[in-house]
C-alpha cells in the first residue's frame, strides 16, 4: 500500500463568488457551501465564517475539524463509507489543502450532555497558544440545530449518557460531520488542475529486520471505520487509511482530548513512525483498541487481546494514544501491564488530570508504567482575554461567560490543547 | 503461546451410578448429568445414553458436539467468556477425553425452523461412513424442549429467518451449548490425578523466515468470541485460541455444513498447518473473516480489510474454509479474487451443492479461484438402512418418516458429511 499526498497549502481564505484556488488563497463561495450542506432535517440555519491566525477571534461550541481533501488516484474515495462505498482505501495520490480546515460549531443537539461538549480556539495570543489549531486559517460552518418536531419518538430525544448523548443528538452529529465531509470535499476539488507544492510518499517499504518492531496502539470509542461501528475485537489498520479518512468518532468528547477527523488524517505519531521507519525503527502498522465499556471484564479482554495480537505480529515495542477521562484510563493501562510482563516496551501519551499540585494527575495506575509523555494538564485554570469577534454562540456552556469578554477557563475547553497524538504545544516535566 | 493438549483416551462410555475415569473408560452417572443440564425455563425432560461405534444406532435431531475438555495449567478456562471471565485462552495446558464427544440433541424450538435443523449420526452401517462422529464413543443428551409459557411475548417466539429462528429458539439454543459445555468440562475433571496417555504441543515457534507464511481465514456468521459477538471486522486469531475453545456458534445450521464446536476444538486444518509449520510452511495464524450480511457493500468491505491484513502480516497463501450455504458463498470468492489479484495464493475447501451432473455445485464464482478441495456433493442422495434403535426422537423433521426404518436423504443432513473444516471423509474429483 502506497499513498502520495500532495500538498496545497492554503494561507488565506476569502469568501467570495467564484470558488477557486491560486498561490495559497482560497476563494469560496458561502452561498453554494450552505446549499451543498444544508440538511433540512437537521439543521435550522447555516452561516459561513473565516478565521485566520492573529485574528482577535474566538470560536465556540466546536463540534469537529477536517482538512479538505480528495482522491487524485487510487482506489477509493476519501472517507469512504461516509461520502461513498466502503472500499479499500490508502493508496495511490491524494491531494490535501495543508494550512486550513472546514470547522463544524454547533449548539449542542436535544438530549446531548453540555458539561464537556465546550470546545474553544482562539486565534490570537495568548490563547492560541494552546490550540493546535489557532495556527490554521478555517473556513467555520455555524449550524443552528432544528428543534426536533414530534415525528422524533420522545425516548430518542433522552441522554444515554453525558458522552453519548440521545439517540437523537447521535444522527444529529452523524449528519453534522457528513455534511463537513461534504464541504472539504467539494473545496478540495479546487486544487483540480493546480500543481503540488510538494508530495510525500507513504509505504511501509520493506526494512533491515534487526529495527525494533513497533506498532501504535490506538484507543478508541464508538469510532466509525469505513462508515461502520465496529465491534469490542482490537483490529489493524495499515496507517494510510487513517490519511484518507477510514475512521471518525460521530460524538464530542471534551475539547482538550476530543480526537477531531484532523488528528486522524494529520496524526503526529503516524507521520513521526514513518519518518523513523527503516532508521532507527520498522513501522508495522495501528492497532485500533476499542475500549471496554465499563466493566473490568471487557477492558481486560480488549487488552489481553491486542497483546495476542502485539505477540503475533512479535512487536517489540508500542507507542499508546488514548481518548482521555474516567474508565477509559485503566485500558491504557491494563495493556501496558500486559505489554511489558510480555516484553513489549510501551510508551504511553497521557493528559494529566490534577487539580493541586499533590493530585497525581492519574485515575488508573500500573506500575509497568515506566515511559509516559504528559500532554499537559487539562485541569489547570487560564483566562482568556477579551476579543473582538466570537464565532459560534454568545455564551460559554455551563457557566455562561460572555465569550468576547475575558473570563476564567480551563484547559479542558480548548480544542486540542491536550489531545495525545502529540500534536499539541503542552506538557509536563517532573521534578 | 503454548499450549500442551494432554490427552486421556476414552473408549468406553458406561452409564453408572458415579461419575468417573479410569483407563480408557468414562462412567456416567445420569443423574449427575441431569442436573446439570436441567433448565426448567426451556426443557421439560432430559435423558441420557451412551453410543459406541458399531452399535445399530442412529442418532437424530443433533444440535452440537462437544469434546470434554479442562484447564490443568495456565490462564483462565476452557470457553473462557462462557464458563468463566474472557481471559485469553491458548496458553499453559489443556486435557482433553479424546475419542468421546458429548452430542445434545432436541426438538426444534418455538420460531425455529426445520428446513435446514435436522442432523443425522448411523453409528454403523453405511451411513457411518460420512460422518466423523461415528468414530467416537457418544455421551448423548436428548432434551424435550418445554412449550413457551404465557410468560413468553409472542414476538419471541416468530421466526426471524429460516438460519436464526426467533429470539426464544436462540436463547434456547445458547442455553443447551452452554449446559452441554459446562457439562463437558465437568467430565473432563474427572482425569485429575491420571497420567496422560500422550501429550501435544501447540507452538508458532520461530521459523525459517524464507518458508511460505500461510494464514487460514475461517469465515464467522454471528459466532461467539469469548463469549461475546465480535464486530464486522476480520481480527487474527492464535490457533491455540480456537483450540481452548475462544468461539463457538449459537444457531444451527445445515448439518453437514455444521461447524461444531468439537470440530473447533480439534480442528484438522489448524492441526494441519501445525504439522506442517516449520517444515514446508511458516504457519502466521488464523483469521475470522465474518460474513458480510445480504448487501454486496459489507461484502466488499469485509474482503478488502481482511486482504489488507493479510498484506500487512506478509501472508504468501491463505487456506479458505466457509459455512456453505446461498449468499455466504460470495464472501469467500471476493476474498479469493482480492488476494490473487495481489499475489497471495488462495485455496478453498467448498462443499458442493449439485443437484444435477449439470449444474456446477456454485452459488458464486470468481475467476481467480483456481484451487478448491471439494468436501462432497451435499445434494446427493443416499439410502441408509434401517437401524435397531434411534436415539434423539422418533421421526425425521420435515418427512416425519420413522427413524428407525430405512431412509433416502440427502447428504445434507448428515452431520459434518461436507464441512469445511477439512474433517468429512467426502471429495470430489474433476473429470
Amino acid at each position: 500500500m502506497k499513498l502520495e499526498l500532495a500538498k496545497f497549502p492554503v494561507e488565506r481564505i476569502t469568501l467570495g463568488n467564484t470558488p477557486r484556488y491560486a498561490d495559497g488563497e482560497l476563494y469560496v463561495d458561502p452561498e453554494e457551501v450552505r446549499s451543498r450542506m444544508f440538511n433540512e432535517a437537521y439543521f435550522e440555519e447555516v452561516r459561513v465564517h473565516v478565521a485566520h491566525p492573529g485574528d482577535s477571534t474566538r470560536i465556540i461550541h466546536i463540534v469537529d475539524v477536517v482538512e479538505p481533501r480528495y482522491k487524485v488516484a487510487g482506489s477509493g474515495h476519501i472517507f469512504p463509507g461516509v461520502l461513498g462505498p466502503p472500499m479499500q482505501v490508502g493508496n495511490g495520490r491524494t491531494a490535501r489543502m495543508s494550512g486550513m480546515t472546514v470547522m463544524t460549531t454547533s449548539t449542542p443537539a436535544a438530549g446531548e450532555g453540555y458539561y464537556w461538549r465546550e470546545a474553544i480556539v482562539d486565534m490570537s495570543a495568548p490563547g492560541a497558544l494552546y490550540s493546535p489549531f489557532s495556527g490554521k486559517a478555517h473556513l467555520v460552518l455555524e449550524i443552528t440545530p432544528r428543534v426536533p418536531g414530534p415525528e422524533v419518538p420522545a425516548e430518542d430525544l433522552e441522554m444515554i449518557n453525558t458522552i453519548r448523548g440521545s439517540a437523537y443528538s447521535q444522527r444529529l452529529n452523524i449528519a453534522l460531520r457528513k455534511a463537513q465531509l461534504e464541504v472539504a470535499a467539494y473545496i478540495s476539488a479546487t486544487v483540480s488542475g493546480c500543481d503540488p507544492t510538494s508530495v510525500e510518499t507513504y509505504a511501509l517499504t520493506k526494512v533491515d529486520s534487526t529495527l525494533p518492531r513497533i506498532v501504535y496502539c490506538c484507543q478508541v470509542m464508538g469510532e466509525f471505520v469505513y462508515g461502520e461501528a465496529i465491534g469490542w475485537q482490537p483490529t489493524l489498520l495499515h496507517p494510510n487509511e487513517l490519511m484518507d479518512g477510514a475512521i471518525y468518532r460521530p460524538f464530542n468528547t471534551p475539547g482538550s482530548v476530543r480526537t477531531t477527523i484532523y488528528h486522524h488524517q494529520n496524526n503526529p505519531l503516524i507521520n513521526d513512525l514513518y519518518r523513523r521507519h527503516g532508521k532507527d525503527l520498522h513501522f508495522l502498522g495501528v492497532l485500533l483498541v476499542p475500549a471496554g465499556p465499563e466493566k473490568l471484564t471487557e477492558k481486560e479482554l480488549g487488552t489481553g487481546y491486542a497483546t495476542k495480537l502485539l505477540q503475533m505480529l512479535k512487536a517489540d515495542g508500542v507507542v499508546i494514544s488514548w481518548m482521555g477521562g474516567g474508565h477509559l484510563a485503566v485500558d491504557p493501562m491494563l495493556l501496558i501491564r500486559n505489554c511489558e510482563r510480555a516484553g513489549i516496551s510501551a510508551t504511553l501519551l497521557s493528559p494529566e488530570m490534577a487539580r493541586t499540585t499533590d493530585d497525581t494527575g492519574f485515575v488508573y495506575f500500573a506500575a509497568e508504567a515506566e515511559a509516559i509523555t504528559s500532554t499537559g494538564n487539562y485541569e489547570e485554570e487560564i483566562v482568556l482575554p477579551p476579543v473582538d469577534r466570537v464565532i459560534g454562540g454568545d455564551s460559554i456552556f455551563v457557566t455562561g461567560d460572555d465569550p468576547s469578554k475575558s473570563f476564567t477557563t480551563r484547559v479542558t475547553q480548548i480544542l486540542g490543547s491536550t489531545q495525545t497524538f502529540g500534536m499539541g504545544h503542552l506538557t509536563g516535566t517532573a521534578y | 503461546m503454548k499450549l500442551e493438549i494432554a490427552s486421556y483416551p476414552v473408549k468406553r462410555i458406561v452409564l453408572d451410578d458415579e461419575t468417573r475415569y479410569s483407563d480408557g473408560e468414562l462412567r456416567v452417572n445420569p443423574e449427575d448429568v441431569r442436573s446439570r443440564m436441567a433448565d426448567l425455563r426451556f426443557f421439560e425432560d432430559i435423558s441420557v445414553h451412551a453410543t459406541h461405534p458399531g452399535d445399530s444406532t442412529r442418532v437424530i435431531h443433533i444440535v452440537d458436539v462437544v469434546e470434554p475438555r479442562c484447564k490443568q495449567s495456565g490462564p483462565g478456562c476452557v470457553f473462557p467468556g462462557v464458563l468463566g471471565p474472557p481471559v485469553q485462552a491458548g496458553s499453559g495446558r489443556t486435557a482433553s477425553l479424546e475419542g468421546m464427544a458429548v452430542v445434545s440433541a432436541s426438538m426444534p424450538a418455538a420460531g425455529e425452523s426445520q428446513y435446514w435443523r435436522e442432523a443425522i449420526l448411523d453409528m454403523s452401517g453405511p451411513g457411518a461412513r460420512y460422518s466423523h462422529f461415528s468414530q467416537t464413543a457418544n455421551l448423548v443428551v436428548e432434551l424435550s424442549p418445554r412449550e413457551p409459557g404465557p410468560e413468553t411475548p409472542l414476538e419471541d417466539i416468530e421466526t426471524l429467518n429460516t438460519l436464526r429462528g426467533s429470539v426464544y429458539s436462540q436463547r434456547m439454543n445458547e442455553a443447551i451449548r452452554r449446559a452441554q459445555i459446562a457439562l463437558a468440562a465437568h467430565l473432563a475433571e474427572t482425569v485429575k490425578g491420571f497420567p496422560p496417555a500422550s501429550t501435544s504441543t501447540y507452538e508458532l515457534t520461530d521459523v525459517d523466515p524464507s518458508l511460505p507464511k500461510v494464514v487460514y481465514t475461517c469465515q464467522v456468521v454471528r459466532e461467539l468470541l469469548y463469549g461475546i459477538a465480535p464486530g464486522w471486522q476480520p481480527t487474527l486469531l492464535h490457533p491455540n485460541e480456537l483450540l481452548d475453545g475462544a468461539l463457538f456458534r449459537l444457531f444451527n445450521y445445515v448439518a453437514s455444513s455444521r461447524s461444531t464446536i468439537y470440530d473447533q476444538q480439534n480442528h484438522p486444518l489448524v492441526r494441519e498447518l501445525y504439522q506442517r509449520h516449520g517444515k514446508d510452511l511458516n504457519f502466521l495464524g488464523v483469521l475470522l473473516v465474518p460474513a458480510g450480511n445480504e448487501n454486496l457493500r459489507e461484502k466488499e468491505l469485509a474482503a478488502a480489510y481482511a486482504t489488507k491484513i493479510l498484506r500487512m502480516i506478509g501472508a504468501e497463501g491463505i487456506v479458505v474454509s466457509w459455512m456453505g450455504g446461498g449468499h455466504l458463498a460470495i464472501d469467500p470468492m471476493l476474498l479469493i479474487r482480492n488476494c490473487e489479484t495481489v499475489g497471495i495464493s488462495a485455496t478453498l475447501l467448498s462443499p458442493e451443492m449439485a443437484r444435477s451432473h449439470d449444474e456446477s455445485g456454485f452459488v458464486f464464482f470468481a475467476s481467480e479461484a483456481e484451487a478448491i478441495v471439494s468436501t462432497g456433493n451435499f445434494e446427493e442422495e443416499i439410502v441408509l438402512p434401517g437401524v435397531e434403535s434411534v436415539i434423539g426422537g422418533t421421526s425425521l423433521l420435515m418427512t416425519g418418516e420413522d427413524a428407525q426404518d430405512e431412509l433416502r436423504i440427502r447428504i445434507g443432513q448428515i452431520l459434518g458429511a461436507t464441512q469445511t473444516v477439512g474433517v468429512g471423509k467426502l471429495s470430489g474429483t474433476a473429470y
